[in-house]
Parts: structure tokens; C-alpha cells; sequence
């Protein structure tokens, strides 16, 4: 074998190809990073949205767009008698919300007329952290009428500074002023995207008295999943046909979103793709011209007595190091500039997520990239007889 | 200068390999950065289309689902002055949610569309094979093409089923990813909405009055009914609804200038490797007569070549995508187009052209100024 | 070549040139106070061991060095007082470089290396491929203009240097050890050549080597060493009443 430090002085030699070659590499894995922490953020953010012992009671034919969802208010109090067996409780309350989900323009109180798409929901103030586990207040207090509660990635979600939405701020809901009473944490989900206020105050200023969008329960999770469906499914086509209810798993309604969203994350990785296939050209185009210079050189090591084998290795140690460390800096910066980054994607917002898939990829890339970098080159350069590549020029 | 062309030609493509490997570098970003253009390309069209209508909407409401006014509403807002005429549209979605799949269907009086939409070029079918039928449908090009629909096909989607009629092209962006269908097919689908549109389309007598007309609109209605609408220019009714697509559109425009960035340090690098090796060959040539800043400017010319040649090769492919593949991304029921337009192709090819000139000005520069006879050596 | 009064001028006129250059931040001397002069239609051997500064008085002759002291004049034209870019212009009006290793370039077949001067000069199309025929077909290989140097021999691709550095008919030729990578055939027949271009088109050729026979083919030997002339003289062979005056200066 070749001492290590061979590989390291070759790539000396030619300070500012090794700079640019690293350089080049640093911006693809970074912008390897940078769309892969995009797709995992959106998967991310889908799939730990859904609650997967949460049924949600919705209108039939908006079994894709909950937020276009409309059911009769009395869905929640039949609901709670005819799934009592399988609702979980909490002494005498059954862990059932009656919630009502509204996309609506919302803005800061003293900026009338502009102002984002926000998601609001109104909710059971006694019922809905019953259901909505991942859900926590961590600052201030529960609504009253008139008040609103806002997830942490509201401010993202409306283009706001985190400033403008402070508890005791007010924003503008429905052409009503709305004070924020507090926040509430729900990581890694869509939920922390939205505003919640009282059902009964969102149904006055909707001017929706008589319906709500979703009966979100929670059954118990020792149940049968099948039968619990069943009987789901049972009660709305055959028992009650004429309130034009589904019922659906909200990690399910989730699922779909995520293949709604298939056509988007595939357009992400043909990015990733391309992106990666440029940096392999950048890397095979440095040791080419690392190797072509070296011919007789080889030749001269095979001639000493050192097998291909070990000057091919080298080559790859040459090759991977300068790919590793581009892809160290890639990856710091990536961690430092784009993770927990939010982004305001349609109905809701969430953060571009560096996890464990997103650096195995971005990373298992920028290392790939110096591999395959080194295998044409080190080819090319074995081809010629050694006699002959002496006397190369 | 043309006449050194056949040397700077000879260089860039005698050396195969390297010349191969950067323009194919350069190529797959510069595809990538017209591809991620060509998005905002199309909303700037968008937003920058015509302006002489008014869309009146629910008040506070995006997702066209969510947005009920009262067909008669209509009658208020043809009194307003300044309005030349109203149309009552029924939108339905098949999504709301970001996607670059939606089928977005407006509902219209089919006696009136042909007033409303002038404009359109049929590229089969006309308007009395549109109006023939309760269930027919005009069909937008680029979604045409996309699902592959044709006069005589049936198509369902969104809970709605149609009778292709003809496909019409449209130089308004946006509009060839709709489908036009008779405004009371769509109202029969919900029982409970049978007298509620989704919006109405107001002509202007006078463009200019745009925005007092608005407000008088919005006004009337609020001091008459109880459902209040939001009535804006039609570039700025486009504009609310695509804010939620806006982050993610900057993220691709940052995408592409890293892309770019890659492409000047890939060239860079080329000509940086083909300067080191041609360190003795530079001498030569100075030796023969060639002065310093003429070398420079052939180094540079071949940096601008291989640059060009990947922006070319890059920019050419993608264009021949979207053409083949007309892509649009929608949300709220409003598509921007995947434009690769000859003015942004033309654009992409200079910025080729300019990093082509920056990857080379140092090496180039460097290139001019060695001394010839430690370069000789 | 003739001055003010009538009499012949010399070609090259060197005086009192001294070249330093910096190795670790010493000055190393290489040419002492040098003088020499070379008339229009000489052929000069400069001849010494390594180390002599022979090469380096050649790339002054050329125009492609600098002195550190005294002055280098060509066709009446001081070379010092060029700026960078007027001597790469001067090098392309006046100067034809033979290298040892020919230096073509690979990428261009040997008619585009011989045309590579003429780019330089404002000429037409038609006329640079005449003058490119005329140059090739002076050194033999008018039939292999198409070939690149991969497809050449050794003695061949010298040829077609000789062809570049004769094509835009320079006033002055030099040469670096031309035949010091052929074999003894090629040598003799690439001598035979640069005796051609002296004799019959008159050219005046300065020639570094140090192969006695190369340098049997010159009419005048210049040794320099230690980066001082030593000797110079007109080997009897070529004295023959016809050869220019010969005129040495002993270095001190």
C-alpha cells in the first residue's frame, strides 16, 4: 500500500484545482442538502401530523380537502353516544372535539387589507387537548371569546416577524380584531401553522351556526383498528346516509396528502439528481486531470514493485478526501443555515428538517461523488503497458 | 478575432474528456436554472397580464370551495357605476393545495363566454359545438395536453364528469390550465349550493377607474347584504392567491443562483487545468509574436465557448421539455405555467456567456502575464 | 544593413550586457558585461559548456528576456525600450524560434501550426495559406500539412518548426539546440536545412548548441563561458572570402 500521506501531498501539488474542485463540491452537496432538507421537512411534517389513534368525522365529498368540509353540529353529540365503546376517556369525558377549520385572510390589526392565507380552528376549549396530543400551550393562556391562540410557526406562516405575534398583540381575523392569548408547541407537524380560537366565537364570525368540518375523536388504541372502522364506516352509510359523512384516520388523510404531494417530492429528487450527476462531472473533470499528468509516474511506482491495486487505492484516497472535507463544510453549513429554516407552503408551513435520511442522502452523495470521481480516471490510467507510460510526456 | 477561432475551437474540444465533463456539468445546471426560471417566469407573466377586470370574491376567502356569493349579487354590482358588464364564475377545484396536477374547472353562462373570452383560438371544436351541450367543455391547451384530451372524450375529475367540446389556446397566461363548462352543470353537484358562485368577473367601462370601482362594489354590497365580498384587479386577485407559493418559488430562484455558482467554479476549473497544462505552450506562442493580452483574450474566448456550449446544450434541453411536457403549478385554483420562454432562453444563454467570462478572467489574465522563459522551462 | 555613413551595420549589436537573475534572494549572474555583433546573412554557433549562458543570450536576442544591464539591439531596433506588448509585436515581425523540442501544438495539424505566425499579421485568407504552402514546401513536407505532430517523426516535427519560424520571413532566426532530440540522420538533415535557409534565402541564423558538428555547420563559433565570450572565430572551412567579417571581442 501507498503511504497515506501520498494521496494527501498530490493534492497539494495543484492548490488552486484542489480549491475550486472543493469549492465546486462544498455548493453541490449544499444544494444536495438544501432540496433533500425541503422534501424531508414536507414528509417529515405530513407524517408526524397525523395522529394515528385520531378518526376524524368529515363531509363525504371533502374527503381531500378537510378545510372544505361541512357536517351538521349534532354529528359530535351523536358521535359521542354511538362510539362510546370505542372513544378513549378521561373520567366522563370522552376524548371527542367538534372542530371547525376555516382558511381565511389574517393579518396584523393595524395593516387592513393585506394580510396571508391563515388556518384557523376553532375548537372545544375542554375537549380538543383531549384529542389533539401533540398540541401544548407553552406560553400564556387558553382563549376566551375574542381571543385567539397561535402556533409557533404562525409568524412564518403569515410573513410576520415572530415580534408581530407576541401574546397581547392582536391581528386582524374576519374583519375583527382577535387579541393572542398565547402560543402552543405541536413539533414537527402542520398544526403549529394555525390559529385556534372558541368554536362558538369562529362560528359567529363565519356566520356558520349550525356546522362545524370535522368530529375529531380519539379511540383507544388496544381496539381492533378494523372493527373500529367498521363500525365507522357503518354508521355513516347505513345509519346515518342522510348527514353525507366519512370517516377517515386522520395518519390515513395524511398518507394521501403525502401522495398528493408525490408528484412535487419526485420533482425534488430529479433536482437532487441533476444536481448530483453535475457534481460527479466536476469530480471525474479534477481527477482526470490529476491522473493525466501522473501516467509516468505510475508507471514508475508499478515498475518499483507497487501493485495497481494500491496506486488505484490511492487515488481513491485522494479522490475522497478532498470529497469528504467538501462535504464536511457542506454539511455544517447546511446544518447552520437551512436546518429549522420554515417555509410557507400552501395551507400550512413547516421547517426544512436535516434528519437522519436527509444527511445519509446529502452526504452518502458528496462521498459517492468522490468515489466515481476516481474510477474513470484510475482506468484510463492502468490502460497503457508500463514500458510504454514511461515514456509518456 | 474569427480567425483564431479555429485554435480556441481545437482546444476546447481536442481535450474530450475534460471539455465532455464540463459541458455536461454545465449543461444539467444550466437545464436546472431555466427550469427553476421558467416558474418565475411564469408567475411574472401572470401577474403582469391584463388588468382591465375586477374579480369580486368572498371577503377574507381563498380556496374557491370557500368562497359563496349569492348569484344575485350580480344585479348590485352591474348598478355600480363604471361596471360594463358582470359574469357570475363557479370554480371548482379538484385541489386547493399546491400541485402540479389540478383540474380547475369555471363555470359560466355558455351564451356569454363567447363575449367574455374573444380571444380564444380554437384549436379544435368551436363555440356552438360548446354550447350544444349541457355537459360540454372547453378545454384549456396545456391541460389538454397534459391529460391527453381530445373533442368526444369524456372526463371526470373533482366529482364533475364532461363532454369535451374543443380545446382553445389562449395568449392570456394561466388560462389554458382551465376548463370551461356550463355554470348550472356545476351548480347541480351540491344541493345546498345551487344559487352560490364562486366569483364574478367584472368588465370595466374604464380600467383606470379600477380601484374606485372596486371599492364601490364592496361597499354596496356590505350595506346591502350580509355575505361581504373582496373585490380587486384580477393581477392582485392572482397575487393573494398564490402567496402561499411564494416562499417556495424565492427557494428555487436561490436554487438557481447556487446552480449558476456551480457552473462559474466547474468552467473555472476547467480553464484553470487547461491553463496549467498549456503553461509551455502559452511561452511558445509568446515566443512566436503572441502578446500577453492576446493570449488572454483566447483563453478567455475558450472559456466563453465551453461555458456557451453547456448553457446552450442545458438550455435547449429544457426548453424541449416544457414544451413536449407543459408544466404548471397551482393552488387556490390558480396555475402558474412552467414559461421557457425565447426572451428567458436568450437571457440564460448570456448568463452563460458571462460566467463563461468570469470563470476565465483569472486564469486567463494569469495566462497573459507568465514570464516566457521559466514558462519555457 | 547600412548606417548613416554608407557602412554596413550589424544585425545584433550587443553591448555591455549583463543578465542576474534571483535564485532564493541572491543574485546569480549568468552573462558578464557581454559584448558581441552579429551581421545580416551570418550563421553563428553559440557554443560553452552548461551553465555558460548561452540559451539565456539567445532569449535575449529574441526579444523573450530581459537584460539587467546594457543594451540588445536588433535591426537597429533596442529592445530594451519596448514595452511588454510592442516586443511581442516586434517578435512576430522580426524573430523566427527553433526549440529543441519543436513545440507544436498538438491540437493543430501542421499546416494550422505554420499558419499560427501569420494570424498575427494582417493578411488575407488566400494569403496565408499561400505563404503556409511556400513554407511547408521549403522544409519538404508540403504533403503532410493535414497530419498532426502525434503522426509526425521527431525529424519531421522539427521540420514543421522550422516551417512556423521561417513563414512570416523573419529578419532573424534563432535556434535552441535544434537537432538535441533526433537521432545523427535526422540531425544531419535538419543541419543541411538551417544551411539551406542561410545560404540560399539569406537568412541570418544564431544557433545554440553544443554538438561540435551542429556547430561545424555554422560559419561562426561564439563560445561563451561563465556567462563571458571566450572565444570567436571563423572555423577555416567556412572562410572563403565570402563569409562576412568576423569580429571578436575578448571578454575580460
Amino acid at each position: 500500500m501507498l503511504p497515506w500521506d501520498y494521496g494527501v501531498r498530490n493534492l497539494t501539488r495543484r492548490p488552486l484545482r484542489t480549491v475550486l474542485t472543493g469549492l465546486g463540491l462544498t455548493l453541490v452537496v449544499f444544494l444536495l442538502l438544501l432540496v433533500v432538507g425541503f422534501v424531508r421537512g414536507l414528509e417529515l411534517s405530513l407524517a408526524q401530523s397525523g395522529d394515528p389513534e385520531v378518526v376524524l368525522l368529515h363531509n363525504v365529498n371533502a374527503a381531500e380537502n378537510l378545510e372544505n368540509s361541512s357536517i351538521s353540529d349534532e354529528v359530535a353529540t351523536l358521535a359521542r353516544t354511538e362510539f362510546a365503546a370505542h372513544l378513549v376517556r378521561y373520567g366522563d369525558t370522552a376524548a371527542l372535539s367538534p372542530e371547525m377549520t376555516i382558511a381565511s385572510r389574517v393579518g396584523r390589526s393595524d395593516a387592513e387589507g393585506q394580510g396571508q392565507l391563515g388556518v384557523l380552528r376553532g375548537v372545544d376549549w375542554d375537549r380538543a387537548f383531549l384529542v389533539r396530543r401533540q398540541v401544548a400551550l407553552v406560553e400564556g393562556t387558553i382563549p376566551v371569546r375574542g381571543e385567539v391562540l397561535v402556533g409557533r410557526l404562525v409568524p412564518a406562516k403569515l410573513g410576520l416577524r415572530t415580534e408581530d405575534v407576541t401574546v397581547g398583540s392582536t391581528l386582524l381575523v374576519e374583519g375583527r380584531p382577535w387579541r393572542v392569548s398565547g402560543r402552543f408547541a405541536a413539533p414537527g407537524t402542520l398544526l403549529e401553522s394555525e390559529i385556534w380560537c372558541d368554536l362558538g366565537d369562529l362560528k359567529t364570525a363565519v356566520r356558520r351556526p349550525n356546522d362545524v368540518s370535522v368530529v375529531a375523536m380519539r379511540f383507544d388504541p388496544k381496539g381492533d383498528p378494523a372493527r373500529q372502522m367498521g363500525y365507522v364506516e357503518y354508521f355513516c352509510r347505513n345509519r346515518r346516509p342522510d348527514l353525507e359523512l366519512m370517516g377517515s384516520r386522520e395518519a390515513e388523510y395524511y398518507a394521501a396528502l403525502q401522495k398528493h404531494y408525490g408528484p412535487m417530492r419526485a420533482m425534488g429528487w430529479l433536482l437532487v439528481g441533476l444536481v448530483a450527476a453535475a457534481g460527479a462531472c466536476g469530480a471525474v473533470n479534477t481527477m482526470y486531470a490529476a491522473v493525466a499528468g501522473r501516467v509516468r509516474e505510475f508507471a514508475a511506482l508499478q515498475a518499483v514493485g507497487f501493485p495497481r491495486r494500491a496506486i488505484g487505492l490511492s487515488l481513491l484516497q485522494e479522490s475522497v478526501i478532498l470529497s469528504a472535507a467538501a462535504t464536511l463544510v457542506a454539511a455544517g453549513l447546511a446544518l447552520l443555515l437551512v436546518q429549522g429554516v420554515a417555509v410557507r407552503f400552501t395551507m400550512g408551513a413547516f421547517t426544512l428538517q436535516l434528519d437522519r435520511t436527509a444527511l445519509l442522502v446529502g452526504c452518502g452523495a458528496g462521498l459517492a461523488l468522490g468515489v466515481f470521481g476516481a474510477i474513470p480516471p484510475a482506468v484510463r490510467a492502468f490502460r497503457l503497458p508500463i514500458a510504454d507510460a514511461l515514456k509518456a510526456v | 478575432m474569427l480567425k483564431y477561432l479555429p485554435y480556441v475551437r481545437k482546444n476546447v474540444f481536442g481535450h474530450r474528456v475534460r471539455t465532455a465533463m464540463t459541458v455536461a456539468g454545465t449543461a444539467l445546471l444550466m437545464f436546472l436554472f431555466l427550469f427553476v426560471s421558467s416558474i418565475q417566469e411564469g408567475l411574472d407573466r401572470l401577474l403582469s397580464g391584463r388588468d382591465d377586470r375586477l374579480i369580486v370574491y368572498q371577503a377574507y376567502r381563498f380556496c374557491p370551495p370557500s368562497s359563496q356569493l349569492p348569484v344575485f349579487y350580480d344585479e348590485a354590482i352591474r348598478d355600480v357605476p363604471g361596471v360594463r358588464d358582470v359574469l357570475p364564475v363557479k370554480v371548482v377545484v379538484s385541489n386547493c393545495r399546491a400541485s402540479l396536477d389540478t383540474v380547475v374547472f369555471n363555470g359560466v353562462d355558455p351564451k356569454r363566454l363567447p363575449a367574455a373570452r374573444g380571444h380564444f383560438r380554437f384549436l379544435s371544436g368551436d363555440w356552438s359545438s360548446f354550447q350544444a351541450r349541457t355537459d360540454a367543455a372547453l378545454v384549456g391547451r396545456r391541460i389538454a395536453e397534459r391529460r391527453g384530451l381530445r373533442p368526444g372524450q369524456s372526463f371526470t375529475a373533482a366529482g364533475v364528469t364532461v363532454q369535451v367540446a374543443g380545446v382553445f389556446a389562449s395568449d392570456a397566461t394561466g388560462e389554458e390550465n382551465v376548463i370551461y363548462t356550463h355554470l348550472p352543470l356545476l351548480l347541480n353537484q351540491k344541493h345546498h349550493e345551487e344559487f352560490h358562485v364562486t366569483l364574478f368577473e367584472v368588465a370595466l367601462a374604464d380600467p383606470d377607474q379600477a380601484e374606485s370601482v372596486a371599492a364601490a362594489i364592496d361597499a354596496k354590497v356590505k350595506s346591502r347584504f350580509q355575505v361581504p365580498t373582496e373585490t380587486k384587479p384580477q393581477k392582485a386577485h392572482y397575487q393573494t392567491a398564490l402567496a402561499d407559493l411564494l416562499d417556495l418559488i424565492g427557494m428555487t430562484r436561490w436554487l438557481g443562483l447556487v446552480c449558476v455558482g456551480v457552473v462559474l467554479v466547474l468552467v473555472a476549473n476547467s480553464v484553470v487545468m487547461a491553463a496549467q497544462d498549456r503553461v509551455k505552450e502559452h511561452a511558445v506562442l509568446q515566443t512566436i509574436g503572441y502578446s500577453g493580452p492576446r493570449i488572454f483574450s483566447l483563453m478567455l474566448a475558450e472559456s466563453c465557448l465551453i461555458a456557451v456550449v453547456g448553457g446552450l446544450v442545458g438550455i435547449a434541453g429544457c426548453v424541449a421539455w416544457l414544451v413536449w411536457q407543459p408544466l404548471a403549478i397551482s393552488t387556490e385554483g390558480v396555475s402558474i405555467d412552467f414559461v421557457a420562454s425565447p426572451q428567458l432562453a436568450t437571457w440564460g444563454l448570456g448568463l452563460s456567456l458571462v460566467v463563461g467570462l468570469l470563470a476565465g478572467l483569472v486564469p486567463a489574465w494569469q495566462a497573459g502575464r507568465a514570464e516566457i522563459v521559466t514558462s519555457l522551462r | 544593413m547600412k548606417n548613416a555613413e554608407g557602412l554596413s551595420m550589424p544585425l545584433v549589436e550587443i553591448e555591455n550586457l549583463t543578465k542576474s537573475y534571483r535564485k532564493g534572494g541572491q543574485e546569480v549572474p549568468v552573462l558578464r558585461d557581454l559584448a558581441l555583433s552579429v551581421d545580416a546573412g551570418e550563421f553563428v554557433a553559440l557554443m560553452g559548456p552548461s551553465g555558460s549562458g548561452k540559451t539565456t543570450l539567445l532569449n535575449l536576442i529574441a526579444g523573450i528576456d530581459r537584460p539587467t544591464a546594457g543594451v540588445v539591439r536588433v535591426a537597429g531596433q533596442d529592445l530594451g525600450k519596448l514595452s511588454r506588448n510592442r516586443l511581442a509585436a516586434w517578435r512576430a515581425n522580426h524573430v523566427g524560434y527553433i526549440f529543441q523540442l519543436y513545440n507544436l501544438i498538438p491540437v493543430l495539424s501542421a499546416f494550422e501550426n505554420v499558419e499560427l505566425p501569420l494570424l498575427l499579421l494582417p493578411l488575407s485568407r488566400a494569403e496565408r495559406r499561400k505563404r503556409v504552402q511556400v513554407a511547408l514546401d521549403a522544409v519538404g513536407l508540403l504533403d503532410r500539412h493535414d497530419h498532426y505532430p502525434r503522426q509526425l517523426s521527431g525529424g519531421q516535427e522539427q521540420r514543421v518548426a522550422i516551417a512556423r519560424a521561417i513563414v512570416a520571413d523573419p529578419t532573424l532566426l534563432v535556434a535552441d539546440e535544434p537537432t538535441g532530440d533526433l537521432d545523427a540522420d535526422t540531425a544531419g538533415q535538419t543541419l543541411l536545412l538551417l544551411k539551406r535557409l542561410n545560404k540560399e534565402m539569406g537568412k541570418t541564423l544564431v544557433m545554440v548548441t553544443h554538438d561540435p558538428k551542429a556547430a561545424s555547420a555554422a560559419r561562426r563559433l561564439v563560445r561563451l563561458e561563465k556567462g563571458r565570450l571566450v572565444d570567436d572565430v571563423v572555423p577555416l572551412a567556412s572562410a572563403n572570402g565570402h563569409s562576412p567579417r568576423a569580429r571578436a571581442t575578448i571578454g575580460e
